[in-house]
């Protein structure tokens, strides 16, 4: 005899999209209920408490940015990205010995809003000492861009829009967080996948054909190289939030120093010529970038605690293009010691009162730029 | 909200539905539309309070000129043209107020049109065009207009008017990018007595259909838009194109703006459907079409509905009888009758996507296109010539020419000036560079190959669909492609398939790229 099957078995039986949504809907919830429970970057009052390896800036340090923020131990944080990704918590150490527990909370990509989230993330939470912050090419932008993939869901107030966290990277994070505490791979793969990055990179930049067609570039640009820019201060919305969030570090009794990264000299006519670099900064590249810096130094000037450093006067070290990876990120070992302990060199720092002669200087520098590259068999054909 | 978050389809939808039916049991048709009447303004409402004045205010006077025009006797015929009036100027000035900032976009610079661009409020073009037809028809009397507004004798009347007419401009899944619906399509299915109620087959085939929208926007769309942006930002900034990435980058375009378009109609169908309600369908496989004429009887359908409803017949009219009152010529009668009508048609369909001249231009191009395939087809020579060329042959010459030149129109349309639009296309034929074909363009190949094999040779969802009627059919139109001897059933099969693509589209949904159509 035919056994007879429940009722409610039979009455889903013969509806397979509510067993097909049932389905789904549990699948859902059970996974997206894991992930929030456990919490892997930190985000909920609740869940797994997480560790997150100082000793490196992982590639998805963009995840964590509350923990470091939120982290009482912390004494001095970096916030940068590409060209400081390279610093480990020793080299903060070290540059600044006074401060425990150092953090580097720098990540690849950063364009503009996703930094200014980021800086808020600390002046909400955090009670750090010590700020690095770098003036990045993006604070002269007109407009802002947010990185791609910034989770800026993880950190605005709404819980709606939360459930876009549960994704493949989240669920990994959150198994991992189980079983070791950090959200992130072993540091080894972590260091191993940095330096694979830097490496190729520098492998696509330093050859004799870029260095080629970067000869090529500095030829066309150099009479257009200085075309004054038009940009004023309160044109700069991204840079006039960093000035608000910086006084308001101070505020809190902190120490904020605005460091300019080491670019080479070659990279403004490198960005003139491809385009793509700067997403359209045209002739007006250099001047709007040293009109940037201007509104720094002076918008500051009245900010007890706060300073701005540049190490782009030490010619030797940004003419050569051996100093570098490719022309925005330093390499070379003497350049990343200086360029990470910056804030400790009164004579580094600029000021109302030297910010004049420091712009003349770069726009000659730059204006009379002769192509150099220690680490290639090729040089400027005026050489 | 956009249909593709997760706490949309996971919690606001399960909770809305539910809220619906209980409601709906308990208290009826005018319970069961009054929550969805608050289900769509929680659903708009994460746009911003603001945003959400606008919409209300705009569907209360909205809601009291169609009463007044239909509440008011024929005597008062220039009272009622006047009150039209007012109501459409208000309508169309504040879209044209919000989304052009009087057209100071042709002269501003691009920061500005950023700015103007941000501040539009959401879904104000559709829910402008939902009104514009209801007002038209609250003046003609169409019986489901005074039928949705009822008696209005008393406050409680009033109310249930109001419920009833919020609930067809706001219903959530036509808010914000269509389809365009009209009250005769809305309120007999209200009117049912089955309205109110959640029923099984209404979830199979909106779970369906969400799958399908769900797929094309984020496994096609989405994927299609990577390299689509890359090639466009890169012509916005003069970077040299090979002319492989530059046909690539079109195509994607193509493509992409169709599967996020057509994917965000399949949803809203489908979930307008979960909600017992047949919404129009909008999309039609435009990309199988053999000729512009057909082409806009399959893409936008709702909208090309309603611009040639109130647009261009009133043109043609005014036109036709202007030439015939004046005794012009033949050519004169075409060219008030039909050309400029259709000509103004396209320029005001461009501009309706916003003031730039890239618009205007795919607008003019759009219209001579037409206009020339018109004629053509009403030439004795084409009529001789078909009658010689199988149809089959034509249908594939039709496309071949649809599939060259349609393309390089959305290029127009999605680049950021008419600039780059002429650089990219210089690109085509002179770009720099060998046929080289990077990583990245071979990833590009991908779900570009995808999605011509879903244009070309899948049936759309309305075909797959067809034998449950997912949707109001806006133009019928033959079906092309490959005839598919499947049909869509709710069994165990069908469901086990799009089921696994419902879970594919979950892997994406961490990406939320708004949907294209959202910006117009």
């Amino acid at each position: 005899m035919q056994a007879r099957l429940p009722n409610f078995v039979r009455y889903f039986f013969r509806r397979p999209t509510l067993v097909a949504i049932v389905s789904i809907w549990l699948g859902y919830a059970t996974v997206a209920g894991f992930v929030i429970g456990v919490d892997p970057y930190d985000v909920y009052p609740w869940g797994q408490r997480v560790s997150i390896p100082k000793n490196f800036a992982p590639f998805e340090m963009i995840r964590v940015v509350r923990v470091a923020a939120r982290d009482p131990q912390t004494e001095l944080v970096l916030i940068g990205t590409s060209p400081t990704t390279i610093f480990r918590q020793a080299d903060l150490a070290k540059a600044y010995p006074g401060y425990k527990s150092p953090w580097n909370v720098s990540y690849h990509g950063s364009a503009g809003t996703d930094r200014a989230r980021t800086i808020d993330q600390f002046v909400q939470y955090s009670s750090a000492k010590r700020y690095l912050i770098t003036l990045d090419y993006f604070y002269a932008k007109p407009s802002s861009e947010v990185r791609d993939s910034y989770p800026d869901f993880q950190y605005d107030e709404t819980p709606l829009n939360d459930l876009r966290m549960v994704n493949s990277v989240a669920i990994k994070a959150a198994f991992r967080a189980l079983r070791s505490g950090s959200p992130f791979p072993d540091a080894v793969r972590t260091e191993n996948q940095e330096n694979g990055f830097r490496e190729g990179e520098k492998r696509r930049y330093q050859t004799s054909e870029k260095m080629r067609r970067l000869a090529g570039w500095i030829d066309q640009y150099r009479p257009t190289i200085a075309t004054p820019s038009s940009l004023r201060c309160s044109q700069m919305p991204l840079l006039q939030e960093l000035l608000t969030q910086t006084r308001a570090l101070t505020k809190k009794g902190a120490r904020v120093d605005i460091l300019i990264p080491p670019y080479s000299l070659g990279l403004y006519y490198e960005w003139a010529g491809d385009p793509l670099l700067h997403r359209g900064g045209g002739d007006t590249l250099l001047m709007d970038q040293i009109a940037m810096r201007r509104c720094a130094v002076l918008g500051l000037a009245h900010t007890p605690g706060a300073h701005v450093y540049s190490m782009d006067l030490d010619f030797a070290l940004a003419s050569d293009l051996g100093n570098f990876r490719d022309p925005a990120h330093i390499e070379s070992q003497t350049g990343l010691r200086r360029f990470v302990s910056m804030a400790n060199y009164p004579e580094l720092e600029l000021t109302p009162e030297n910010i004049d002669s420091y712009a003349t200087q770069i726009r000659k520098a730059v204006q009379n730029y002769k192509l150099k590259n220690s680490a290639l068999p090729f040089n400027s054909r005026r050489d | 909200m956009i249909f593709t978050d997760p706490f949309f389809l996971f919690v606001f939808l399960p909770l809305a539905a539910l809220t619906f039916h209980l409601v709906g049991r308990r208290h009826g048709t005018n319970g069961a539309l009054a929550t969805l009447l608050v289900i769509s303004i929680l659903f708009y409402a994460p746009w911003g309070a603001w945003m959400t004045a606008i919409l209300m205010l705009s569907v209360c006077v909205n809601f009291l000129c169609g009463g007044a025009l239909v509440a008011l006797d024929d005597e008062r015929a220039s009272m009622r043209k006047l009150l039209l009036a007012a109501g459409e100027i208000f309508n169309f000035g504040a879209l044209i107020w919000f989304k052009y900032h009087l057209f100071a976009g042709l002269v501003a610079d691009a920061e500005a049109r950023d700015v103007a661009a941000w501040v539009v409020p959401a879904g104000i073009s559709f829910y402008t065009f939902h009104q514009a037809a209801f007002l038209a028809d609250a003046y003609a009397r169409e019986p489901n207009v005074v039928l949705l507004l009822g008696k209005m004798k008393n406050v409680r009347d009033i109310l249930t008017g109001f419920i009833r007419y919020s609930a067809f401009v706001i219903f959530f899944p036509q808010l914000v990018i269509g389809p365009i619906t009209y009250v005769k399509e809305f309120l007999p299915q209200v009117a049912s007595a089955r309205f109110g109620r959640i029923f099984y087959v209404n979830v199979s085939i909106g779970f369906t259909l969400i799958a399908i929208g769900m797929f094309k926007k984020l496994v096609l769309a989405d994927n299609l838009g990577i390299y689509s942006d890359s090639v466009f930002e890169r012509a916005s900034l003069r970077v040299a194109l090979t002319p492989v990435e530059s046909w690539v980058g079109i195509a994607s375009y193509y493509l992409q703006l169709y599967f996020d378009f057509s994917g965000y109609s399949d949803m809203a169908i489908g979930l307008a459907r979960i909600f017992g309600l047949r919404y129009p369908i909008n999309f039609f496989s435009p990309f199988k079409a053999v000729g512009i004429i057909d082409y806009y009887r399959r893409w936008h359908m709702t909208l090309t509905r309603v611009i040639s409803r109130f647009l261009f017949t009133p043109l043609s009219l005014a036109g036709t009888r202007l030439a015939a009152r004046k005794r012009y010529g033949v050519m004169a009668v075409k060219i008030l009758g039909l050309w400029l009508p259709l000509m103004i048609n396209f320029e005001v369909i461009g501009l309706w996507h916003g003031a730039i001249w890239s618009f205007v231009v795919f607008g003019l191009i759009h219209g001579i296109w037409y206009v020339a395939e018109t004629e053509v087809r009403s030439s004795k020579r084409w009529k001789k010539w078909r009658k010689t060329v199988p149809g089959v042959r034509r249908a594939i010459y039709g496309r071949i020419i649809l599939l060259l030149f349609m393309p390089l129109c959305f290029a127009l349309f999605r680049a950021d000036s008419l600039e780059t639009a002429v650089y990219l296309g210089q690109q085509l034929f002179a770009g720099a560079g060998a046929m080289t074909v990077s990583a990245e363009l071979q990833q590009a190949l991908k779900p570009l190959v995808a999605g011509f094999v879903v244009v070309y040779l899948l049936p759309n969802s309305i075909e797959l669909l067809r034998n449950y009627r997912p949707g109001i059919l806006t133009y019928q139109n033959p079906s092309y492609g490959p005839h598919w001897p499947v049909r869509w059933r709710p069994n165990w099969v069908w469901t086990a398939f799009f089921g696994a693509i419902f879970v594919v589209c979950i892997y994406y949904m961490y990406r939320q790229p708004p949907f294209l159509y959202q910006g117009f």
